[in-house]
């Protein structure tokens, strides 16, 4: 198990250096420079913000110098932003979108696991038709519709909730909500098939067979089978959902991490764009090692081996 | 005769298909005595799996109907039974083995949690730890070595045969006073099947039970049963002691049956037999005998109506015209006889139980 885990820490660095390579190509392809505006710098002070920020030196001393500095996990000032580093940007706002995205995970998983489970329980029936048709219609509603629509009725109308703004835990609910939604539709109907499936399963019915009620076989036997495609759907949503969603937050209101993924882009502000990408990869690549451990204690046919046969 | 402990009286299934109504019992009568074994025998689609998932209750409803008939279980119908009632019959009263022990045991859930999840079920006394204690007394009676280390594992650890004693002990645990194996052999190698049927064998000794014994393999029939019913599409056409059915067959089919048993001390350029064509579809079912399509001996009358039950003696019943004291006289074809006691002949010599007396 710990050789299994330090095998995947190297092929997790190996992931890492390519994803910084790639990205810094990219960036070097695209055109404009984070010092391009309206208004153009004359050419000596363009020189001298480029030497300040080492971009006069030839390719490969730039892309040294950040393979160094994202080894040392320091990315650098912004190049838009002055006076603040990369650094400072994703601490200070990473603690926000977390906090969105874990609740927001919180209400999808449970929810979509719950949903169809009720679904596959109640299969082509009254229950299981008003589920799925919920769920078709959680994925299709864009996140910024149903965002607009909780505004306005829940907050607006209704004066639940505010409408916007970060400042404690009732502020983050409609923003949780609007994320939460897609991925609960694609979680339910993700849980009813899989469950659908387990349920023809000859275990299921000699689970039946004990004289166990629907509700027991559920619990004890079919929904640990189950969710073992679900767990895998998680890696992906986990790192997406706490690095926060660029939309939502924007409507919201809420100083997260998310903008900053388009902003450095369009800024072309290459250290903070080097700073979120890595952020970005080093919590998807720990998320789905994690989840290939949960495998193992959710199924225990599945051995993890550091080993060459594994 | 022993006391009556199951009645299944003018049993009628259909399933809602899209094709149509599909009539997979129709109208099938038995009884099953305490501590005796009933046989049903029949090729795939005769409606014998759905016949026993029927009496416990574990045929989807919808696409099942119960369209007819009841189930007496101690003189309870089930079918009327409501679901909670039907929670604390299974397993508890009634208990099953599955066909296949690769599939039917829980892939996440460790062994012993399987078994102790009856006992804690039916038995609101017991206590975690006596439940691990019987559980692994189960484990030891069905011939399971370590069964302290085998309580922890998970199935995949388990060989087939050793899942299907896990698969025993799970429906023994309970203490059922039915036990309905739906061909608990079919999916293991033949060394292994005869240890199952041993082990089968000894727990009804011991214990009194009763037992349905779903199978298509006749071989396995002449070791086990009492009492056995031949079905066909739907229905049972011959029904009578084991001794009965293996030395004086009446029925086409059974004698279409017992001719296929595979012989290997028979002349070797004599093929296997087979029963011609395949059996019929059961959304329309034929008009008179449903065999008759395949049946060498058919009567014109076959195609016509359909035949009643014709009693033989006291216990042997077969639906087929044949009986009829007006039908030409058919012998039991010299190939089927002869292959027959080829095969009881075999079965004496390893020691087989039948010719015990069909009391």
């Amino acid at each position: 198990m710990l050789k299994y885990i330090l095998k995947r820490f190297v092929y997790i660095f190996i992931a890492l250096f390519l994803i910084i390579t790639i990205t810094f190509f990219l960036m070097r392809l695209a055109p404009g420079s984070p010092f391009a505006s309206e208004k153009s710098f004359p050419p000596e002070i363009e020189a001298q913000l480029n030497a300040e920020y080492g971009l006069d030196n030839p390719w490969y001393i730039q892309y040294k110098d950040y393979l160094i500095s994202t080894a040392q996990l320091d990315f650098g000032e912004s190049m838009k932003y002055k006076g603040r580093s990369t650094n400072d940007m994703i601490a200070e706002s990473f603690p926000i979108s977390l906090t969105l995205g874990v609740e927001a995970m919180i209400l999808a998983v449970g929810l979509g696991v719950l949903f169809g489970s009720v679904a596959a329980l109640y299969h082509n029936r009254g229950v299981d038709y008003v589920v799925t048709t919920i769920a078709v219609l959680g994925i299709s509603v864009p996140s910024f519709i149903l965002a607009g629509l909780l505004q306005y009725f829940l907050g607006l109308k209704l004066q639940l909730f505010p409408i916007s703004g970060w400042n404690g835990f009732i502020y983050s609910i409609l923003p949780a909500t609007a994320i939460a939604v897609t991925h609960m539709g694609f979680i339910a109907k993700l849980v009813r098939s899989s469950m659908l499936e387990q349920n023809n399963s000859e275990y299921v019915k000699m689970a039946r067979s004990k004289g166990l009620s629907k509700w027991g076989v559920l619990f004890k036997h079919s929904l640990r089978n189950a969710l073992l495609p679900v767990v895998t759907y998680l890696a992906p949503l986990f790192a997406g959902v706490i690095t926060g969603s660029f939309i939502v937050e924007q409507i919201f209101a809420i100083p997260g991490l998310g903008k900053y993924f388009v902003t450095s882009i369009t800024n072309r502000d290459y250290t903070v764009i080097m700073g979120t990408t890595v952020f970005y990869s080093i919590i998807l690549l720990l998320a789905v090692l994690i989840v290939d451990i949960l495998y193992g204690f959710i199924d225990p046919r599945i051995k993890l081996r550091g080993g060459k046969k594994a | 005769m022993g006391e009556t402990i199951l009645e299944v009286n003018n049993l009628k299934i259909n399933f809602k298909t899209y094709a149509g109504l599909v009539q997979a019992v129709r109208g099938v009568n038995f009884s099953l005595e305490k501590g005796k074994t009933l046989a049903i025998v029949g090729e795939s689609g005769s409606g014998k799996s759905v016949t026993s998932n029927a009496i416990m209750k574990l045929i989807p409803q919808p696409p099942a109907i119960y369209a007819e008939g009841e189930i007496l279980f101690n003189g309870k119908n089930l079918v009327t039974a409501t679901e909670k009632e039907m929670t604390k019959i299974r397993g508890n009263d009634i208990a099953m083995i599955f066909q296949d022990p690769m599939t039917a045991l829980n892939p996440t859930m460790r062994v012993g949690k399987q078994i102790m999840e009856v006992i804690l079920k039916h038995n609101k006394k017991a206590s975690k730890a006596e439940a691990k204690k019987r559980a692994i007394e189960l484990l030891t009676e069905v011939g399971i070595p370590f069964p302290e280390q085998r309580f922890k594992q998970h199935p995949h650890e388990f060989s087939g045969g050793m899942r299907q004693r896990v698969v025993i002990a799970i429906a023994l645990a309970a203490e059922p006073k039915i036990l309905i194996a739906d061909e608990p052999t079919t999916a293991l190698d033949v060394t292994i099947q005869a240890q199952i049927l041993e082990l089968m064998k000894q727990i009804q000794r011991t214990s009194e039970t009763s037992i349905i014994f779903i199978t298509h393999d006749l071989g396995v029939v002449a070791n086990v049963a009492d009492t056995v019913a031949v079905m066909y599409a739907g229905q049972i056409v011959e029904y009578g002691t084991a001794n009965e059915i293996f030395y004086n067959p009446k029925h086409p089919y059974t004698w279409g049956l017992l001719g296929s048993m595979p012989d290997l001390d028979n002349e070797a350029d004599e093929l296997l037999r087979t029963i011609p064509g395949s059996p019929p579809d059961l959304i329309h079912p034929p008009k008179g005998d449903a065999f008759a399509a395949r049946n060498e001996f058919a009567l014109a009358i076959d195609y016509e109506q359909e035949p009643p039950m014709f009693q033989v003696s006291e216990t042997h019943f077969a639906k087929t015209w044949l009986l009829h004291p007006d039908a030409p006289h058919v012998p039991i074809p010299e190939a089927v006889r002869k292959r027959i006691e080829g095969y009881l002949e075999k079965n004496d010599e390893v020691g087989s139980e039948l010719g015990k007396g069909g009391d």
